[in-house]
């Protein structure tokens, strides 16, 4: 029997046992969570993952739910393609111009630098509150996907580069051989982290403008009503979304990437 | 005819070329010499990869290809995918795979570059060179890392596919020029 054990460890491989360890903390955390919301014993303070769980079966009965998840995705998910593709034009031009680098130097460290809530807040006044977590979103990913990109270009390859000169290769080929998998770390970092960072961002947006019909409202409610179930159950609703879309969106990169190098 | 003309080079305030002069017609040319005597230099003003200091650089076909002293190949490509990005317009994928297998490749077209040997890369580069369909071949140190056996294969490879153009071709070892044949020219 001791045998039959020991066999078993020794074959089980180590991306199972990392997915064993995760799952055990994860079970470990919720535990905690549990534990806190019945030590606290007060629902407006903290509810527990079991009545998370509960309401998680019922919220999508409430008046709008689709559409609240499908606002927010539709304005956060365009807010980051529109950073991605701004961020990654402009990283190109800087690359390419010392000049446009170091007219753009301004905004990249101003848009860093300035808490999101203050953007939030004069966006609230230029836009119309719907329009928001679009622009929020866009403001968060561009310059983290610009400063990787910019990266990504200046740590090419010389040697390739002047290959392709030297045999004239043309821009689209060029692009296909040499800058899109030269640039393959970089996009793939830059994307990973802009994701999170877009929906934390676009949502926040969403609460202080508190658009009809997207999340950000739903949460403003809770928050009014004292309503921690809701709360807590939107917040993972916002978690899944978010992986979801990052996993989905990565996977689509790394499918073109695949289909790139003829895998 | 490609010609240089009285051309100096420098790097860093050292001086590389010194009114260096010379034609390079039709065929086969060898640049011979030691290390640092300026040989990669001449092959790159005449790439245009460098800028002369002064004299002339004329007659440069507009249609070049070369083998470097590196590969540089895109590691995460195939063999054929390597050819094809430079292969001139003629050039069917077919065409790429059928050379590839001539010069003993025909087992790693399924691998991505990386995953070859030195030799085997070295080779991927040739034929990338020789399918680009340039009108002047430049080649540095293009047999570094083959065998013997591998190397007059190469050599017969390139010859055969280059009648009718310009080929120069950098080396320090004797054995290499002779198996290139061509005008000899010691620096």
């Amino acid at each position: 029997m001791a045998g039959r054990c020991l066999t078993t460890r020794s074959t089980m491989g180590p991306k199972r046992k990392e997915a064993l360890e995760k799952a055990g903390a994860i079970i470990f955390a919720l535990a905690i969570w549990q534990a806190a919301a019945v030590a606290v014993n007060t629902r407006i303070l903290l509810v527990g993952p079991i009545d998370v769980l509960l309401r998680l079966c019922t919220i999508w009965q409430m008046e709008n739910f689709w559409g609240s998840i499908w606002f927010t995705f539709y304005h956060i998910v365009s807010g980051f393609l529109l950073g991605l593709a701004v961020g990654v034009l402009l990283a190109a031009l800087s690359a390419r111009y010392h000049t446009a680098e170091t007219l753009l130097w301004p905004f990249m460290i101003t848009i860093k630098s300035v808490p999101v809530a203050s953007f939030i807040v004069i966006c609230l006044i230029w836009l119309s509150a719907k329009n928001v977590s679009v622009f929020i979103s866009f403001l968060i990913v561009m310059p983290v996907v610009y400063g990787n990109m910019l990266s990504g270009i200046r740590a090419m390859d010389k040697n390739l580069l002047e290959m392709t000169a030297v045999f004239r290769m043309p821009g689209l080929r060029r692009l296909k051989y040499v800058y899109l998998p030269e640039l393959k770390p970089f996009i793939m970092s830059a994307c990973s982290t802009a994701l999170g960072m877009s929906w934390k961002a676009g949502v926040a947006a969403e609460i202080i403008g508190t658009p009809d019909g997207s999340i950000g409202k739903q949460l403003y409610y809770a928050k009014v009503w004292v309503d921690t179930d809701d709360l807590l159950c939107w917040t993972v609703i916002i978690v899944i979304c978010s992986v979801a879309f990052e996993k989905l969106f990565m996977a689509m990169i790394k499918g073109m990437y695949r289909r790139l190098e003829g895998a | 005819m490609t010609e240089i003309k009285n051309v100096s080079k420098s790097f860093g305030g050292r001086p590389v070329l010194e009114n260096f002069s010379a034609a390079f017609p039709v065929g086969v040319t060898i640049i011979m010499g030691p290390s640092g005597r300026g040989k990669t230099t001449v092959l790159r003003l005449l790439m245009g990869l460098e800028k002369p200091d002064s004299g002339q650089i004329s007659g440069v076909p507009e249609k070049m290809a070369a083998v470097f002293q590196e590969d540089r190949l895109p590691m995460d490509f195939r063999a054929a995918e390597c050819v094809m990005m430079t292969a001139g317009r003629a050039v069917t994928r077919d065409k790429a795979i059928e050379d590839l297998t001539a010069l003993g490749l025909g087992d790693e077209m399924k691998k991505p570059v990386r995953e070859l040997s030195g030799g085997q890369r070295r080779r991927v580069a040739v034929v990338r060179a020789i399918l680009a369909g340039a009108d002047i071949l430049f080649l540095d140190e293009a047999f570094t890392g083959l065998d013997t056996e591998i190397k007059k294969t190469v050599a017969g490879y390139i010859l055969g596919n280059t009648r009718g153009k310009t080929v120069i071709a950098v080396t320090h070892d004797p054995e290499e020029a002779a198996l290139l044949g061509g005008d000899i020219m010691n620096m």
